[in-house]
Order: C-alpha cells, then structure tokens, then sequence
C-alpha cells in the first residue's frame, strides 16, 4: 500500500478508536504521557498498516498496552492500575451524587482486591467496549481462552461482592481522594 | 439481579469518567494535536525524525565483528519513531555529559533477549544487525523522560573509550 493510502487509514482508524484508547492510557497515566503513547500507537499502526486488522480496535489495544508496558518498564516501581485511577488527574469525581460516588468506590475498592490480570480482563470490555475477539487480540490470547478467563474473573468478582454483603467500609469522600477536574 | 448481572453493572458503574469520553473526541483540539504529531512522525525523512524540538538519533556506524571490533548505537527516542542508530558495544554505564542519558549495563542476556523481542515487535520493518540485540531503557539523568535504546554487540564486550566520546559527541554532549 501507499504512504498516502496508509495515512488515510490511519487517520480513518484515529477518528473511529482514538478516544477509546485514549480513555485506556488515561485509565493509567497521567494526560501528558497518555498523548504520546497515543502518538505512538498510530506511528505504530501506520507501520504495520499490513498487519492490522479490518476491525482494528484490539489490535490498537494490544498496541497500546505493549506501549505502556515498555513506557513503565524498568521504572522503581510498577504502579498498580486502579492506584493510577485513583489519583489520576483526569478522573473526574460525582460529587454532586455522593451516594452514587460512594457506590461505585465500594465497587472499585473490591475490584481492587483482584488481580491486575482480571481487573484487566474485566475492564476491556466494561470499559471500553471491546467484543470478546478484540479483548483476546488485545490480550494475545485466543478468544475461548479469553472467555474462560472472562467468566473466572467475573465470578472471583461476584464472590467478592457476595462476601462484602451490605458492610462497607469506611471509604474516602471524593474530594479527599479524587483531583477534581475543570 | 444474579451475580453476574450484578458484576456487570458495578462495573459499568465504577468505570472513571474520563476526558475522552465524548463522542466527538476526535474532533478535539486535543485529538487534533496528537494526531498532527503522528503526520509528524510518519512523514519524517527516513534517518532522521522531528521530536518536540529534541534530538532524536544519529547515523549508524559499521562495525567488523569477526576482528572483535565494533561500533556502538545509540538511539535517543521519545517519539515513536527510532530514526537513526549508533552502536554500542559497552558494558559499563554511560553518561552522556551533554544530553544527560545514562546508558545503563545491557549485558544480560535474559533482558538482552526480553527486550530484543519487544524491538521486533515494534520495529520489525528497523534495520537491526544481525549480531546485536536490542534493549530499551528509561533514559534516568536528564529527566525529560525519554528513552534510550542500547544496541550492544554481542561480542567484544570491551570497553572503547573512543565509542564512548563518539557517542556523546553524536547525541549532543
């Protein structure tokens, strides 16, 4: 293909995913770094533009996370992904539904006690809408595969959520946890 | 609601909002700023590559392997794009005075191999001398968070004085 039929598809498969990979790298670093490894996905798909898929979206994924892994490797310490979210500058607090804030980090307090592997399986498709094949191109594993781990994931979850019942623990308001975005 | 149904909308739930999440993000200025550095980069004469204003790489070297002589390569990369390459056949830890990169000791053969299928991943199309393997680092001095990537010879692991202030002098020390 051409350096101009490339670039035409790169910039088509930006404006279809770009925002949902983007949502991915914020997830995990700050807005700075999550440009440049955005950047760096699409140099990369415009490389290998012959690789990539007709539905690119867990190729892009796949992309971005060696991106992000190679970005963090070798750093001191290797930050666990829902510790990123929680002080993630682009994390935007509910803070006029407390009850729906404190809600949802109950929840994100017990997907915090899984692995990242899970909490990774479990996201890609909560969270960013990806089918079960992209979230198995993304992960490099074969879709049944994914699926297995998907329903295993899932079922640690509701484990953990049957076991918290109705208690809750004492859980910090937004403002003391969360940077609140303009 | 079954259990699972209950997984499923706490997840959905206690997904972060973020700033992409709008459906014409890519309409940004934000978006448009990324995407005119990704025209950047892959429109960048080959060799070369435009970089925020920085340095990125210098001009490959030629190395005799067979004589236990060889050259270094470093590149200096950021952006995606890895430009252009000096060799190093170095075991030590480099400082480059100028840049302020420190090339840490890549002499490991299990990171050597680790980070040589990481290179190939990403840059399978990169022109890579068969003997040498590739490593990635975080650049450490300096702090602009850059990264180094150190291409040691896999023999002739000597340290050669003339490479070290060669390549200082090729990446700006």
């Amino acid at each position: 293909m051409s350096h101009a039929t490339d670039q035409r598809l790169v910039d088509l498969w930006f404006r279809e995913h770009s925002a949902r990979v983007f949502s991915y790298l914020l997830h995990r670093t700050d807005q700075q770094t999550a440009e440049d490894l955005l950047q760096e996905v699409f140099v990369i798909a415009f490389r290998k533009a012959y690789a990539v898929p007709e539905q690119p979206l867990g190729w892009l994924f796949a992309t971005a996370r060696r991106v992000l892994a190679n970005h963090t490797r070798g750093r001191t310490r290797q930050q666990h992904m829902l510790s990123q979210l929680r002080v993630a500058e682009n994390v935007k607090p509910v803070v006029d539904d407390i009850a729906a804030t404190h809600a949802r980090w109950s929840f994100f307090e017990l997907l915090g006690q899984l692995s990242e592997t899970d909490q990774e399986i479990l996201t890609l498709a909560a969270w960013y809408g990806l089918s079960p094949a992209e979230a198995a191109q993304a992960l490099d594993c074969r879709p049944n595969t994914y699926s297995v781990r998907l329903h295993r994931a899932r079922q640690r979850l509701a484990d953990l959520i049957h076991q918290a019942g109705d208690h809750t623990t004492h859980l910090p308001t937004p403002s003391e946890v969360l940077h609140v975005v303009d | 609601m079954s259990s699972i149904d209950a997984v499923l909308k706490g997840l959905a739930d206690a997904r972060p909002p973020t700033a992409a999440d709008h459906l014409e993000w890519s309409q940004t200025d934000t978006a448009a700023r990324v995407l005119d550095r990704v025209h950047d980069a892959i429109d960048a004469p080959a060799g070369r590559g435009r970089r925020s204003g920085k340095l990125v790489g210098i001009a490959a070297t030629a190395l005799a392997v067979g004589a236990g002589i060889a050259a270094f390569t470093v590149v200096h990369h950021r952006a995606p794009t890895v430009d252009q390459m000096v060799l190093c056949n170095q075991t030590a830890s480099l400082t480059s005075s100028g840049a302020g990169i420190a090339v840490q000791d890549i002499s490991r053969s299990g990171a050597i191999a680790a980070c040589s299928k990481e290179w190939a991943k990403l840059w399978p199309d990169t022109a890579t001398p068969e003997a040498f393997a590739a490593c990635v680092y975080p650049a450490t001095a300096g702090g602009d968070g850059g990264m180094v990537v150190v291409i040691p010879a896999r023999k002739a692991l000597t340290n050669d004085q003339s490479c070290i202030a060669a390549g200082a002098d090729l990446i700006g020390g």
